[in-house]
């Protein structure tokens, strides 16, 4: 089972939370002016990387809160996680 | 005016289980309690801890005692106020006005269980995944969890008794869970 720092709680089991894909994808500025492809490249197109990924999950089962993570996609360690709306630490070596 | 308070009955109709010097599990109907979400940074949060005469704690997962209620930090908008009155709620809604917060009375929501004897972490470790020792988890802390599949407040008292809130639907569930868990060691 992996186990998640969460910004708040500190670490918690996998089981506590669920997980909400990549991070850091803007809201479209003008959503009105998208057409069907760029609407739906923002919706379902997300990045595969393998390695360092940086995702978010919410806390569901304690302070149900969203916030941001590195994961190593290849063997599931995680790097720094931190607060939405705060500074994105650097990609973890 | 007829007492309506006979009426009542707790989910778990106040069990009790073993005996202090192993494991004593019981359950602890009908505290009041409050639910308050606030911005750590709004100036409502000001007036509700005028009203409460305490600061509210900031560090998820820390608590405050007096004599009147118990304060949960249960996230870093959100608290529980354990032993509150009906009073504090009026109060509250009065001082804060029209401001962005939000105070709910959910006595009726949770069941209490209070595990203590010398085993209750024990008892407690069969099923819960977080670290319960004292060092990560000292005297006055709280955390919200899961517990034999069922979504739990864990608060453990300044005098090592765990206070277990739990939803009253999925009471009687781990009050199995409990008894379960308990058994091999009423015998000891």
């Amino acid at each position: 089972m992996l186990l998640i720092n969460c910004p708040w709680c500190g670490p918690r089991d996998e089981t506590e939370f669920h997980y909400g894909s990549e991070a850091h994808i803007a809201y479209p500025e003008k959503p009105e002016e998208l057409n069907d492809e760029q609407w739906a490249e923002y919706i379902f197109i997300r990045n595969n990387p393998k390695g360092w990924y940086a995702e978010r999950w919410v806390h569901t089962a304690s302070c149900r809160r969203w916030f941001n993570v590195w994961r190593n996609t290849i063997n599931h360690e995680f790097g720094p996680s931190y607060k939405p709306f705060t500074k994105q630490p650097s990609r973890p070596k | 005016m007829v007492n309506l308070k006979q009426f009542r009955e707790s989910p778990l109709k106040g069990s009790k289980l073993g005996s202090k010097s192993t494991i004593y599990l019981q359950e602890k109907p009908f505290a009041t309690t409050l639910e308050i979400r606030v911005k750590q940074t709004s100036g409502a949060k000001g007036k509700i801890e005028k009203v409460l005469k305490i600061k509210l704690p900031t560090k998820v997962g820390s608590t405050f005692r007096n004599k009147d209620f118990t304060v949960l930090t249960l996230g870093p908008d959100w608290w529980m106020i354990v032993g509150a009155t009906t009073n504090h709620e009026k109060l509250i809604r009065k001082s804060t006005g029209s401001q962005f917060v939000s105070i709910v009375d959910t006595s009726a929501q949770r069941t209490f269980i209070e595990v203590s004897g010398k085993y209750a972490q024990a008892v407690l470790e069969h099923g819960w995944e977080n670290d319960l020792n004292v060092q990560n988890f000292p005297g006055g802390s709280c955390a919200q969890g899961i517990l034999a599949r069922t979504p739990v407040i864990i608060y453990y008292g300044p005098i090592g008794v765990y206070h277990l809130y739990v939803r009253a639907s999925f009471a009687q569930h781990l009050w199995n869970f409990l008894t379960d868990a308990a058994t091999e060691y009423l015998a000891k």
